[in-house]
C-alpha cells in the first residue's frame, strides 16, 4: 500500500506521548495528555483498519467478506536496501508491517488503552506524571509487538513491555508489589532470555531477521534437533507469557498486586503477546518444514495436554480462591488454555478461533478486571466473604458484573462463546489431537461457570454485607459522585457507578455483544494470513507469503509468481499488494 | 409456506420481545417503574398474535403443502437468504437466514468439517408452529397474571425485562434452524432461569437455587455441546435441513445426514451416531430436569411464581422434549438411546411422583409434579412415539401454569404462606381460584374429559406398546399423580376453613422501601383475593385446560398437523427401516404416533383401537382410585393420614427429604471437586512455584558468586547473569 507513515505513526504518538508526558506539571495535565494520547493512537488504529478496507466486510454478507481479504497490509521499511534503520551487517531492519490478525490486535490494545487510562482516572494519586508516562510507553511497547516484521525488532518490544509493567506493579501496586514485581520481571525475563537466544540463533544462520526470511529458512534447511531446540527456546519465553501450565505461577500475583489499570493491560494485552508470538514465530518455525509439513505430532500432542491441563487446574484452582482478583487471574490460566489449544490444533476453524479468543479475553477479562477495581475503590477489599449482596446497593455495577460474567462463561449471544466453541470445536477436528482432547477442554465450560457464579452468588447476591469500617466511606464517595441520583431515588446511601465508570464499560459491553453477535468478518478476514500458521511456506506458495508477512518481491518476479500460482492451484484467496 | 408473510418477518418474533426487554431494561428503574410491564405485555402480545396467525395458516397449508409460488425480489432487505420452495405433498416447511452469525474455517472448504458456518437462522414447520404457540401464547398469559401479582415489588422493572429476555430466548430456541441457535436459546432461557430463580437475590436460598440451576443445566450442557461439535466433526454441518431448508429426498442438514444408511458412512461418522444421542440426552435431561439431574427444578420455586408457571412448568422445560422430538433421526436410529430416554423417563416420572406424595409446599408438590410429567413426555418420546410427548407438553403447559398461578393467587393471599398444613377449606376465602384449581387438579389427574386425560393416556398406550413393564410404571404414576394432586385439593381448598394469619418471614408482597404502596396493597389483601388482572388469565388457562386434550386428540388432530413436519417424517421413515427390518412383527413402528396415518394398516387400527378403549377405562379408574383414595385420607379423615404417615415413618422421611439425592451430590461431587481444587491451589503455591524457583536457583547461585566479586545490587547480578549467558550464546553461535 501507498501509505508508509501511518504504521511509524502509531508507534511514534505514544512513544512521544510518554516522553512528552514525563514532563507533565501537574496530575490533571498528566492524566489529560495520557487520555489524548491514548485516544489519538485509537483514532489512528481505526484509521489503519478503514486503510485496509477492514470496515467493508462488517455489514455485508460473505461475498464480500471475500474481496477484502485479497492480502490488505500495510508495511513501513520492507526494503532493507532504502532502510535507514537497518544494520545490514548483522541484517537487520527496522521493517514494520500490518495484517489483519496483528491489526486486530493493535485495535484491542488502542481499544483498551482509553479504557484503562480513564479507570486511573480518580484511583492514582501518587506520582501520577509518571505513572501516566509509563503507560503510554508501555502501549508503544506492546503495539510495537504486534506490528514488528523484524524478528530483533519483535524481541525488543516483547521485553521491553517488561519495563513499564514492572514499575506499574512494583510502585502502583497492592501491599506485596514489589516482590510481585520482582518475580514477575525475573520470571518472564528468563523466559524470555531463551527466546533471545532462538532469535540470535536464527538471525544469524539466515543472514536476516525479516521474520519472511527467517520463517523460510528454518522451514527448508533446520535439521529436526535444531527445530526441536529452537523451538523449545522460543517456546520458554511465549509460554511463559501466555502463561502456559506449569508456568503460570507469576500470573496471580501479578494480577493481584498490580492497580486496576495494570491488570487489565496485563490479562487484555501482555498475555497475548505470547500467544501471537506462539501463533506467528514458534509455529511456524518449529513445527512445518517444507519437507514434511507439519512435524512432531507428538509435540503438539504435549502442547494440546498442557493447555487441557491448563483449562481444568485453571478452573479449580480459580474456585477456591479467597481473593476475587486472585480467582479472575487463574480464570485467565483457565482461558489461555482455550486460546492456546485453538492455536496448536493447526486447522484454519482453530486458529480463527484462537485469535479470536486472544481479542474476546482481553475484553472480557479486563472488564472483569475493571468491574473488581470499581468495587475496590469502594470497599478496599478483595476478600470474597467480606463482600455480599452488592445487588442492593451498587445495581448498575451489578449488571455490568454480570453481563461480563455471562460473556466470561461463553454464554452464546456473548463475544465468549463464539471463541469458546471454535477452539474447542477444533480440538475434535484437528489431526493432531482428537476427541479427548475436545471432551476435557470442554469440562472447562462448565467448571467456567462454576467458579464464576461462585464469584456472583457470593457477591453480588445474598444479603448486603460490606466491611464496617467502609460503609462510611464508601457511602461518602457515592453521595458525591452520584449524589443527585441517590436523592431521586431515596435510597440512602446509594454506591453505585459513576457516570465517568459507566462510560469506561459502556464501550466493552457494546463490543462484547457485538462479537458476540457479528464474528464473521473478523474470523473471516484473517483466514490468508493464518494459513501461514498452519502449512509451511513452501516455494510455490513464497508469492502469497511474502505478501502476507511483509516482504513484497521484485517486481518481475512477483508477476512470476502470480501465473506459477494459478497454475500450481494454490490458495488464490491470498491477492498481491497492490502496484506502488 | 415459504411466502407467508410471517415467516418472510420472522425475525420480529424473538426481536420484539428483545426491544420489550431492553425498554423495560434500561428504562424501567427511572421511568416506567410501575408501568414496566406494558413493554412486555406489548412484546408478547404482539408476537403471540402473530404465533397464532401462523398456527391457522400452516393448519390452511395442510396437505396440500405449500403452494408453489417463489417469491424471489424480496430479498430487497438483505436478510431474506433462501426462497427455495418445496411443494411436497407431505411436508410443510420453510426457513429464514437472518444473517451469518459464524463462519470460520475457509470457505472454499464448505460442507466439510473444516469450515464451520452457523446462520442465525429459522426453521419452520408444524413442530416450530406448536411451540410457538404455546410459548407465546401461554406466555403471553403469563405475563398478563404476573403485572397483578408482582405489583408492588421493588424490582418489577427487573422481572420485566427478564421475561421479555426470556420469551426472545425461548423463541430462538423454538425457532433455530441449527443446533448452535437451538443451544442460544437453550443457554439463554438458562440465563433468564438463573436471574428469575435469582429475583429475591438478597435470599441466600434463592442465590443457591439459581446458582444450582444454571450449573446443573451447564452439566447438561456440557453434554449436549460435545453433542454438537461431534456432529460436526463427523458430518460438516449443524443445520437441521441445510441452507436452503428441507427438500424431500437431498441430504445438505445434519437431521438428513445421519438418517442416511449406514453402509456409506465413515466409522468415525458411526462411532459419532452411537454416542450422539446420548450426548444429547443429557442436555435434555438438564433443561426438562429428568433423573439425574432433576435437583434444580424443586429449588428453581425459590422464584416468583409467573416464573414457576411459565419457565419451570410450561415452556423452558420442555425444551429437551423438543429437543428430542426435533433431532428425530439422530435418536430413533439407536436403539439403546431410545430405550435409555423412555426407561429414564419412566424412573423419573415415578421417583418424583412419589417425592410429590410427601411435600407441603405447594410449590413443591407441583414441581415434583412437573418433573414427573416431563417424565411421562420423555417416555412418549422415548418409545418412538414423539406425537403423543408433545401432545402432552401442550396439554401439560396449560394445566400445569393453571396450576402454579392458581398455587401464586394463594400465595398471594395467603401473605406468603404455602404450607399445605397451615391451611385449609380455602373453598370458603377465594372461590374461583378453587374452582380453577379444582380444573387443574382434575387435568393432572387425568380424568376424562380434561385435557391431561387425552395426552396421558396416549402416552400410556405407547408405553405398553413398546413394554408392558414401561407401561404398568406408567399406571402406577398416573395413580400416585391423581393421589397427590388431590391430597393437595383436598387438603387446601376443601374441609374446615383455616387460614395462616400472620405474613410469612420470606413473603416479597411489597417492596421495603415502597412504604405507601404496602398499605393499599394490604388493604387489597384483605379485601379482594381475587383480581380481575389475574383472574381473566387464569380463566383462559381453564378453558386450555379443558378442552385442549379433546380438540387435539378428536380425529388425531394434532398427530396429523405435526406429521407434517420433516423431522417427523424423517424419524418415522428411519424408525420403520430400523425397527420394522427386524420383522419380529410385535414391535411393528406404530405410524400414528409420527403423525403418519396414511401408513397404518388396517389391522394395526383395529387393534389399536380396541387396546385404546381398554386403556381409557383402565386409566380414568386407576385416576379414580387415586382421588378416592386421596379423598379418604385428606378429606374424610385426616389423623388417619397421619397416622399412615406415621406407621411408614422411614418411607414418608426419605420422601420428605427426597431421598437425600441432594446430600448425596454434596457429598459425592462438589465437595470432593472442590478439595481437589484446594489441593490443587496448594501444589500451585509449593510445588509449581517452587520448581521454578528452584529453576530459577542455579543463576542466583552463578549471580551469588559474582556478586562478591561484581557488583552489590540483587536484581543487577540477575541482569548480569542473564547479560554473561546472552554473551555465551552469541559467542557459541558466532564461532
Amino acid at each position: 500500500m501507498q501509505d508508509k507513515y501511518s504504521l511509524l505513526l502509531l508507534l511514534l504518538v505514544p512513544l512521544l506521548g510518554a516522553a512528552v508526558g514525563a514532563f507533565m506539571p501537574s496530575r490533571g495535565a498528566a492524566r489529560g495528555w495520557a487520555l489524548a494520547v491514548s485516544v489519538i493512537t485509537l483514532m489512528l488504529g481505526v484509521g489503519l483498519a478503514w486503510q485496509m478496507n477492514l470496515f467493508a466486510g462488517i455489514d455485508s454478507s460473505l461475498s464480500s467478506i471475500e474481496a477484502t481479504r485479497q492480502t490488505v497490509q500495510l508495511q513501513y521499511g520492507a526494503d532493507a536496501a532504502n532502510n535507514k534503520f537497518a544494520i545490514d551487517k548483522i541484517g537487520f531492519s527496522f521493517h514494520l508491517g500490518l495484517d489483519t490478525v496483528s491489526l486486530w490486535l493493535v485495535l484491542l490494545t488502542v481499544f483498551l488503552q482509553p479504557l484503562v487510562v480513564l479507570s486511573s482516572w480518580d484511583v492514582i494519586k501518587d506520582r501520577a506524571t509518571e505513572y501516566y508516562a509509563w503507560m503510554s510507553l508501555l502501549l508503544a511497547a506492546m503495539l510495537g509487538v504486534f506490528i514488528a516484521r523484524d524478528l530483533l525488532l519483535f524481541y525488543v518490544f516483547f521485553e521491553l513491555t517488561l519495563v513499564p509493567m514492572f514499575f506499574i506493579i512494583g510502585i502502583w501496586g497492592g501491599p506485596e508489589r514489589r516482590f510481585a514485581a520482582g518475580k514477575f520481571f525475573l520470571y518472564t525475563f528468563t523466559g524470555g532470555v531463551f527466546t533471545l537466544a532462538a532469535v540470535l540463533y536464527l538471525g544469524t544462520a539466515a543472514q536476516s531477521f525479516d521474520v519472511v526470511r527467517v520463517i523460510a529458512y528454518a522451514q527448508a534447511n533446520l535439521s529436526s534437533t535444531e527445530r526441536f531446540w529452537v523451538f523449545m527456546a522460543l517456546l520458554a519465553g511465549f509460554a511463559v507469557k501466555v502463561p502456559l501450565f506449569p508456568v503460570h505461577t507469576w500470573l496471580p500475583l501479578a494480577h493481584t498486586e498490580a492497580p486496576t489499570a495494570g491488570s487489565v493491560i496485563l490479562a487484555g494485552v501482555l498475555l497475548k503477546l505470547g500467544t501471537y508470538g506462539l501463533l506467528r514465530v514458534a509455529f511456524p518455525i518449529g513445527l512445518l518444514s517444507t519437507s514434511e509439513g507439519v512435524i512432531s505430532g507428538g509435540l503438539i500432542g504435549l502442547l494440546g495436554a498442557l493447555c487441557v491441563v491448563g483449562v481444568i487446574y485453571g478452573a479449580l484452582v480459580a474456585w477456591v480462591q479467597k481473593d476475587i482478583k486472585k480467582l479472575v487471574a487463574y480464570s485467565s490460566v483457565s482461558h489461555l488454555g482455550f486460546c492456546v489449544l485453538g492455536l496448536v490444533s493447526l486447522t484454519d476453524i482453530g486458529l480463527q478461533g484462537s485469535v479470536l479468543y486472544m481479542i474476546n479475553h482481553g475484553l472480557s477479562t479486563g472488564a472483569m478486571f475493571l468491574v473488581i477495581g470499581m468495587i475496590y475503590d469502594r470497599y478496599h477489599t478483595r476478600d470474597i466473604n467480606a463482600l455480599s449482596g452488592l445487588g442492593k446497593n451498587m445495581p448498575i455495577m451489578s449488571f455490568f458484573f454480570i453481563f461480563f460474567v455471562m460473556s466470561s462463561i461463553g454464554l452464546p449471544g456473548t463475544n465468549g462463546f463464539v471463541s469458546e466453541y471454535l477452539t474447542i470445536q477444533s480440538a475434535f477436528i484437528s489431526p493432531y489431537l482428537g476427541v479427548p482432547f475436545g471432551v476435557l477442554a470442554a469440562t472447562g465450560v462448565v467448571l467456567g461457570a462454576i467458579y464464576m457464579l461462585h464469584m456472583s452468588a457470593k457477591i453480588i447476591f445474598g444479603p448486603l454485607k460490606v466491611p464496617a469500617h467502609e460503609e462510611g466511606h464508601g457511602a461518602t464517595h457515592g453521595n458525591a459522585a452520584v449524589g443527585a441520583d441517590s436523592h431521586a431515588h431515596g435510597h440512602a446511601a446509594k454506591n453505585d457507578l459513576n457516570a465517568r465508570e459507566i462510560g469506561i464499560l459502556v464501550p466493552l459491553a457494546i463490543a462484547v455483544i457485538w462479537l458476540g453477535v457479528r464474528p464473521t468478518p473478523i474470523l473471516q478476514s484473517m483466514t490468508a494470513p493464518l494459513a501461514l500458521s498452519r502449512e509451511p511456506l513452501s516455494q510455490h506458495r513464497s508469492a502469497d507469503a511474502a505478501t502476507s508477512l511483509g516482504a513484497p518481491l521484485p517486481a518481475e518476479q512477483r508477476d512470476r509468481k502470480s501465473d506459477e500460482r494459478l497454475v500450481l492451484n494454490t490458495p488464490a484467496r491470498v491477492g498481491l499488494p497492490e502496484q506502488r | 409456506m415459504q411466502d407467508l408473510w410471517i415467516v418472510q418477518h420472522s425475525y420480529l418474533i424473538p426481536l420484539l420481545p428483545l426491544i420489550a426487554a431492553c425498554i423495560a431494561g434500561f428504562f424501567g428503574a427511572r421511568i416506567l417503574k410501575g408501568q414496566s410491564h406494558w413493554p412486555i405485555w406489548l412484546g408478547v402480545g404482539a408476537i403471540a398474535v402473530l404465533s397464532v396467525a401462523l398456527l391457522f395458516q400452516t393448519v390452511g397449508l395442510l396437505g396440500h403443502g405449500a403452494p408453489p409460488v417463489r417469491n424471489s425480489d424480496s430479498g430487497t432487505h438483505a436478510p431474506v437468504a433462501s426462497a427455495t420452495e418445496h411443494s411436497d405433498a407431505k411436508t410443510v416447511s420453510a426457513v429464514y437466514r437472518a444473517f451469518t452469525w459464524i463462519a470460520a474455517g475457509d470457505p472454499k472448504n464448505a460442507g466439510t468439517n473444516e469450515y464451520f458456518e452457523v446462520a442465525a437462522g429459522f426453521f419452520f414447520d408444524p413442530l416450530t408452529v406448536t411451540m410457538l404457540c404455546v410459548v407465546c401464547g401461554i406466555g403471553f398469559f403469563i405475563t398478563v397474571f404476573a403485572a397483578g401479582y408482582m405489583k408492588g415489588e421493588s424490582g418489577y422493572w427487573r422481572f420485566f425485562a427478564y421475561l421479555g429476555l426470556f420469551i426472545f430466548s425461548m423463541t430462538c430456541l423454538v425457532m433455530g434452524d441449527n443446533l448452535i441457535m437451538l443451544y442460544l436459546g437453550w443457554e439463554g432461557v438458562g440465563l433468564c432461569s438463573y436471574l428469575l430463580i435469582g429475583y429475591y437475590y438478597e435470599k441466600p436460598a434463592a442465590r443457591e437455587a439459581a446458582k444450582k440451576a444454571f450449573l446443573v443445566n451447564r452439566i447438561g450442557d456440557f453434554g449436549f455441546g460435545i453433542g454438537i461439535m461431534l456432529a460436526f466433526a463427523a458430518f460438516g454441518t449443524v443445520s437441521y435441513f441445510g441452507a436452503d431448508g428441507y427438500t424431500p429426498g437431498a441430504a445438505n442438514g445434519l437431521l438428513e445426514l445421519a438418517a442416511l444408511p449406514k453402509m456409506g458412512m465413515t466409522e468415525f461418522q458411526i462411532q459419532v451416531l452411537n454416542w450422539l444421542p446420548f450426548l444429547l440426552m443429557l442436555g435434555a435431561f438438564g433443561k426438562s430436569a429428568q433423573f439425574p439431574l432433576y435437583v434444580w427444578l424443586p429449588d428453581a420455586m425459590e422464584g416468583p411464581t409467573p416464573v414457576s408457571a411459565l419457565i419451570h412448568a410450561a415452556t423452558m422445560v420442555t425444551a429437551g422434549v423438543y429437543m428430542i422430538a426435533r433431532c428425530g433421526t439422530l435418536f430413533v436410529g439407536n436403539e439403546a438411546a431410545m430405550i435409555t430416554v423412555a426407561f429414564v423417563g419412566a424412573f423419573t416420572a415415578l421417583f418424583a411422583g412419589s417425592i410429590a406424595l410427601r411435600q407441603f409446599d405447594l410449590k413443591k408438590v407441583f414441581a415434583y409434579s412437573t418433573v414427573s410429567q416431563l417424565g411421562f413426555m420423555f417416555v412418549g418420546v422415548g418409545v418412538l412415539a414423539p406425537v403423543t410427548g408433545v401432545f402432552h407438553l401442550v396439554t401439560h403447559a396449560f394445566f400445569k401454569a393453571l396450576l402454579f398461578l392458581s398455587s401464586g393467587v394463594v400465595m398471594h393471599a395467603m401473605l406468603g404462606h404455602l404450607d399445605m398444613r397451615k391451611m385449609s377449606g380455602l373453598k370458603a376465602v377465594m372461590p374461583k381460584t378453587r374452582w380453577l384449581m379444582l380444573i387443574g387438579c382434575l387435568a393432572l389427574a387425568g380424568v376424562v374429559p380434561f385435557a391431561g386425560f387425552w395426552s396421558k393416556d396416549e402416552i400410556v398406550a405407547s408405553a405398553w406398546h413398546a413394554s408392558p413393564l414401561l407401561g404398568i410404571v406408567m399406571l402406577v404414576t398416573a395413580f400416585v399423580t391423581a393421589y397427590y394432586t388431590f391430597r393437595l385439593y383436598f387438603r387446601v381448598f376443601e374441609g374446615p376453613k383455616v387460614v395462616p394469619d400472620e405474613p410469612h418471614p420470606d413473603h416479597h408482597g411489597h417492596g421495603d422501601d415502597h412504604g405507601h404502596d404496602h398499605h393499599s396493597h394490604d388493604a387489597h389483601h384483605h379485601h379482594n383475593h381475587e383480581p380481575a388482572l389475574m383472574m381473566i388469565p387464569l380463566i383462559v388457562l381453564a378453558i386450555g385446560a379443558v378442552i385442549a386434550g379433546l380438540a387435539l386428540w378428536q380425529g388425531h388432530r394434532l398427530g396429523h398437523f405435526l406429521g407434517q413436519s420433516p423431522s417427523f417424517v424423517g424419524a418415522f421413515e428411519l424408525a420403520r427401516d430400523t425397527y420394522n427390518a427386524k420383522a419380529d412383527g410385535a414391535h411393528m413402528v406404530n405410524p400414528v404416533v409420527f403423525g403418519q396415518q396414511e401408513y397404518r394398516s388396517e389391522s394395526v387400527v383395529k387393534a389399536e383401537h380396541t387396546s385404546h378403549y381398554i386403556f381409557m377405562a383402565v386409566s380414568t379408574l386407576i385416576a379414580l382410585s387415586g382421588i378416592g383414595l386421596a379423598y379418604s385420607l385428606h378429606l374424610k379423615d385426616r389423623p388417619k393420614a397421619d397416622r399412615l404417615a406415621l406407621l411408614l415413618t422411614g418411607v414418608a422421611r426419605a420422601m420428605e427429604n427426597k431421598y437425600w439425592v441432594d446430600e448425596l451430590y454434596q457429598a459425592v461431587i462438589v465437595e470432593p471437586l472442590r478439595r481437589v481444587g484446594e489441593i490443587f491451589f496448594t501444589l500451585d503455591k509449593y510445588f509449581v512455584d517452587g520448581l521454578v524457583w528452584l529453576a530459577g536457583f542455579v543463576p542466583q547461585l552463578g549471580g551469588f558468586v559474582l556478586k562478591l566479586t561484581l557488583q552489590r545490587g540483587y536484581v543487577q547480578g540477575y541482569a548480569l547473569s542473564m547479560a554473561l549467558g546472552i554473551a555465551i550464546i552469541l559467542l557459541v553461535v558466532f564461532l
